[in-house]
């Protein structure tokens, strides 16, 4: 029965939905839909849900975002479309995202098919599985170029995929939704890295006639402070890459010390001590710099990780790993306050002396940021990057410093963003490569 | 926006149009910028506002809106003590003309209302002349008529419909007739088949249903509160829908005209019912002057989905589908017998059903610890099925006795009463 759902897709039942939509005051002009980075047309799939058509539901939000279900679970709601709801002044927000996601997987367990547009069908690669990518692929399948996405690892999805915790983007529902981008005659190679061996000159050279770089964040960074080369020292991209691949039936499972220390205040952090709790850890500790209010880690996760044990040491400096024969036993630490308030970076924090601790623990994760790989360039002969080694691109379209080439998501934001803005920046792209396409003869 | 790709065209008395869904003569096409908006929009046409010769005074009274709101939804029903246009046909000639022009494959309408023979005569022929598709006349303004008797409805006379559609048809050399009428009759077949022998090519049925919205409790005062005094409302909207279902399905099964459906319609599913009990084309009002123009976004998709669903070619294949399932009740079958039934994953235990059917129905309804689940006694339970109307969380279904959800499931899948 369609009301009582128990799949992996999951979601609100059709009585909760109809509900929840019925809550939407409708307004014109409204506030959620300039909150939302993809600009999904909150008022009217909401509408179309509650006037019993959940197909024009989805396809207005598949329009704009081509991750419904994964944005729907995956967004930090409460800073977008939520918590802009115009209802919180009358009772309480629309849960936007959850009705987001109810469109999705009603969609998703219909089995429907997209469709391809029609258009002259010019060769576009993409370079990336990732949000970024496969929005940039749907847009220009739906203007009926042939996208092709090339993707280093065994399975699409980026970040979604290898990444972020299962519990948040299920991967029943990922799929759903990256079959749904196939259907629309997106074709993707997996296994197939871009690199110097074969680069984007190799990709025009094969007859593609513009490319689209949705690299991401391969190079995880690393403080500078004394003891980071110590055994037990890893970074969040190999625990959440590798703790992804084990659940997914790929390599044997990571390994973490029964007391684990995760530095760094954002959503990966967060992510990261989560993590270590399920591979085993029986004590995890978070040290940032940022006071509670001020982490950028969304609230709700932050709460949840608290709930589940992990302990926060906020207003915190890493001094020093600390190690005993070239293995970690924890780290020394010093608590800070901000020299001018209200610039949360680590060139702004002030020490205060005599407030130095240690935690003990046998793993320390650094949780500080990322950046691309440094090989990419290599792959990228002409495409200009800045020291950090990000991707040079326009903010509207993405057009990088090589004509026909061009760039988006956190390979050119540098991270610390979110699903649904890579995804705008692909679709933006994506529409951006057409107009090239169009006005290119031949 | 919409989604779909597909043709929704209907033919109407020998008129395509682009889709079956139009404005009906009201506020949304009493302004030239507005019915110019409504075709941006996507309306597949307009019947402009009803409109009088230039001689007749229009005194409109306000407020004119006051509103039935029930349990926290606002717009149940609508009323309202409008009057017909304030714009004479001079002014709606003139609009028919450029709508005309300006969009050519849009079907223009414009809804008269005369005092006389003359008149009634003279606006068609003025209308005929500008090129409109069709003439609606409004034999059913609940506010005052100019037909017969003082303050009847033209409509409520079988007789003064079959004379004055005959005057009307008389003076039309091309455009189809459409007569709108009235629910608030005896016997709607009647007045149906008046229309038919005075000549008229259609029916459009039915108009807003003559109401009282309301009383104020502290002043007395019923609404709409003009200035202390009040007056009947014609209601319209939701609340209006199974009295408009019932009108068409009535002319349809007894009456071989085309009817053109209005009367409470805000959803495709609204449109789609109407026009499985004969409506060939919609109107709608109420929810425009609720939600906006944009709902022919939502129209037009859900209809394509669900001739899509259903494997129709066109809109006009599913006109009058259920007609023939509705019998007498001495013809209704009396043999498979239904009781009610729970699926138990959906309960939250609210016990609105064991209250219903204890106080409205036959106590076949009890919740016993520890699971405080509601039991059905099928040897109790006549199967009324006024539990299920009542859950709120579609739990409970109706099934032949002996079976279980999931059989019933498999057979018919959205039992649920969501209404
Ligand atoms: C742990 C974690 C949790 C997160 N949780 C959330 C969340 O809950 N909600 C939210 O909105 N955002 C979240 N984010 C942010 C979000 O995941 C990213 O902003 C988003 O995935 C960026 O998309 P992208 O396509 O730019 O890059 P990615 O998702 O990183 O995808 C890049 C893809 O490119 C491939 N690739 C890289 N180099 C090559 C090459 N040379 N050749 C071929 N393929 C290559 C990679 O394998 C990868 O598949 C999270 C981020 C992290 C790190
Ligand atoms: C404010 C208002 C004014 C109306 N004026 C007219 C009119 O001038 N002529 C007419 O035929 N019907 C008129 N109607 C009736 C509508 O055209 C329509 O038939 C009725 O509202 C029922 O449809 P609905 O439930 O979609 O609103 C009016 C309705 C409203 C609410
Ligand atoms: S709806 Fe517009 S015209 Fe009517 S009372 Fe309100 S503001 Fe005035």
């Amino acid at each position: 029965m369609s009301n009582g759902q128990s799949d992996a897709l999951g979601g609100l039942t059709d009585t909760q939905a109809t509900l929840e939509a019925s809550r939407c005051l409708m307004c014109e002009d409204p506030p959620c839909v300039a909150a939302c980075p993809a600009r999904v047309p909150v008022k009217h799939f909401i509408r179309a849900l509650r006037f019993g058509c959940p197909r024009r539901a989805v396809n207005l939000i598949r329009q704009q975002n081509i991750l419904a279900g994964v944005c729907g679970l995956a967004c930090p709601v409460e800073e977008l479309c939520v918590g802009a709801c115009t209802g919180t002044d009358l009772a309480t927000p629309v849960a936007i995202g959850k009705l987001q996601h109810y469109a999705a997987v009603t969609e998703i367990r219909s089995g429907r098919e997209g469709l391809a547009g029609p258009g002259d069908g010019r060769r576009v690669a993409i370079i990336g599985a990732g949000p970024s990518g496969l929005a940039a692929a749907a847009e220009l399948a739906r203007r009926g170029h042939l996208p092709t996405v090339f993707e280093k690892d065994r399975r699409p999805g980026g970040i979604c995929t290898y990444g972020a915790p299962a519990d948040r983007v299920p991967q029943a529902l990922l799929t759903g939704e990256i079959e749904y981008i196939k259907s629309l005659g997106v074709e993707i190679r997996t296994a197939s890295p871009i690199d110097r061996n074969n680069t984007i000159d190799d990709l025009i050279a094969d007859g593609y006639q513009a490319v689209y770089v949705g690299t991401g964040l391969q190079r995880a960074a690393t403080p500078h402070v004394p003891g980071a080369e110590l055994e037990g020292v890893v970074t969040w991209r190999q625990l959440l890459h590798r703790a992804s691949a084990f659940s997914l039936g790929e390599g044997d499972k990571p390994t973490v010390a029964s007391q684990v220390i995760v530095v760094g205040g954002g959503g990966v952090a967060v992510d990261a001590a989560c993590t270590a709790l399920e591979l085993g850890a029986d004590d995890v500790d978070v040290v940032c710099l940022e006071g509670p209010h001020e982490m950028p880690a969304c609230r709700d996760e932050v709460d949840k990780a608290w709930q589940t044990g992990v302990r926060f040491h906020t207003r915190s400096m890493p001094i020093e790993v600390t190690g005993a024969n070239g293995k970690v036993t924890g780290l020394n630490a010093i608590r800070i306050r901000w020299a001018e308030p209200g610039r949360f970076i680590p060139s702004n924090a002030d020490p205060i002396e005599g407030t130095e601790y240690w935690l003990p623990g046998a793993t320390v994760v650094f949780a500080v940021g990322a950046a691309p790989a440094t090989e990419l360039a290599d792959a990228l002969p002409g495409v200009d990057v800045d020291v950090t080694g990000r991707i040079i691109a326009d903010v509207d379209t993405g057009a990088t410093s090589r004509s026909g080439v061009y760039a988006g998501g956190d390979a050119v934001s540098g991270g610390g963003t979110t699903i649904v803005k890579a995804i705008a920046e692909g679709k933006r792209a994506g529409e951006a490569i057409d107009a090239h396409l169009r006005g290119m003869t031949g | 926006m919409i989604t779909h790709n597909r043709d929704l065209s209907i033919e109407f008395c020998s008129i395509r149009f682009p889709n079956p869904f139009l404005l009906s003569a009201a506020p949304p096409t009493d302004d030239l910028d507005m019915v110019r908006a409504a075709f941006e929009a996507g309306w597949g046409g307009a019947v402009l506002k009803t409109t009088s010769v230039e001689t007749q005074p229009v005194d409109l009274v306000y407020p004119m809106m006051s509103a039935l709101h029930f349990d926290g939804q606002r717009i149940m029903g609508l009323g309202n003590i409008d009057l017909i246009s304030e714009h004479h046909i001079d002014v709606v000639e003139a609009r028919a003309r450029t709508l005309k022009t300006e969009y050519p494959d849009r079907v223009v309408a414009v809804s008269i209302m005369g005092s006389s023979k003359q008149q009634w005569q003279e606006l068609v022929r003025r209308l005929e002349a500008t090129g409109v598709d069709f003439v609606e006349c409004s034999f059913s303004c609940p506010q005052g008529s100019m037909g017969e008797e003082p303050g009847a409805m033209l409509a409520q006379s079988a007789d003064a419909t079959e004379r004055v559609a005959g005057w009307v048809k008389q003076a039309a050399a091309r455009c189809p007739i459409v007569i709108k009428i009235t629910p608030q009759v005896t016997d709607v077949v009647k007045v149906a088949q008046a229309v038919k022998r005075g000549g008229a090519d259609a029916i459009c049925a039915a108009n807003t249903i003559p109401s009282l919205m309301g009383v104020d409790v502290d002043t007395f005062v019923p609404y709409p509160d003009v200035q202390g005094s009040s007056t009947y409302s014609g209601l319209s909207g939701p609340a209006t829908k199974p009295i408009t279902l019932r009108t068409l399905a009535e002319i349809a099964k007894n009456v071989d005209l085309p009817i053109t459906a209005t009367g409470g319609p805000v959803t495709w599913r609204d449109a789609v019912e109407m026009m499985l009990v004969g409506a060939g084309t919609v109107q709608f009002c109420t929810a425009v002057m609720h939600y906006g123009l944009d709902i022919i976004d939502d129209l037009q998709d859900g209809l394509a989905f669900y001739l899509d669903d259903k494997g129709f070619d066109r809109p006009g294949d599913i006109v009058g589908r259920a007609l023939s399932r509705i019998v007498s009740h001495d013809k209704l079958p009396r043999d498979a017998k239904t009781v009610s039934s729970l699926i138990e994953e959906r309960c939250v235990k609210c016990d609105l059903c064991y209250i219903a059917c204890r106080d409205g129905g036959h106590q076949a309804i009890k919740i016993e610890a520890p699971d405080r689940l509601p039991k059905i006694d099928p040897d109790r339970c006549p199967g009324c099925r006024l539990c299920v109307t009542v859950c709120p969380a579609d739990a409970l279904t109706m099934v032949r006795k002996q079976e279980t959800p999931d059989d019933a499931g498999a057979r018919t899948p959205a039992d649920n009463d969501r209404i």
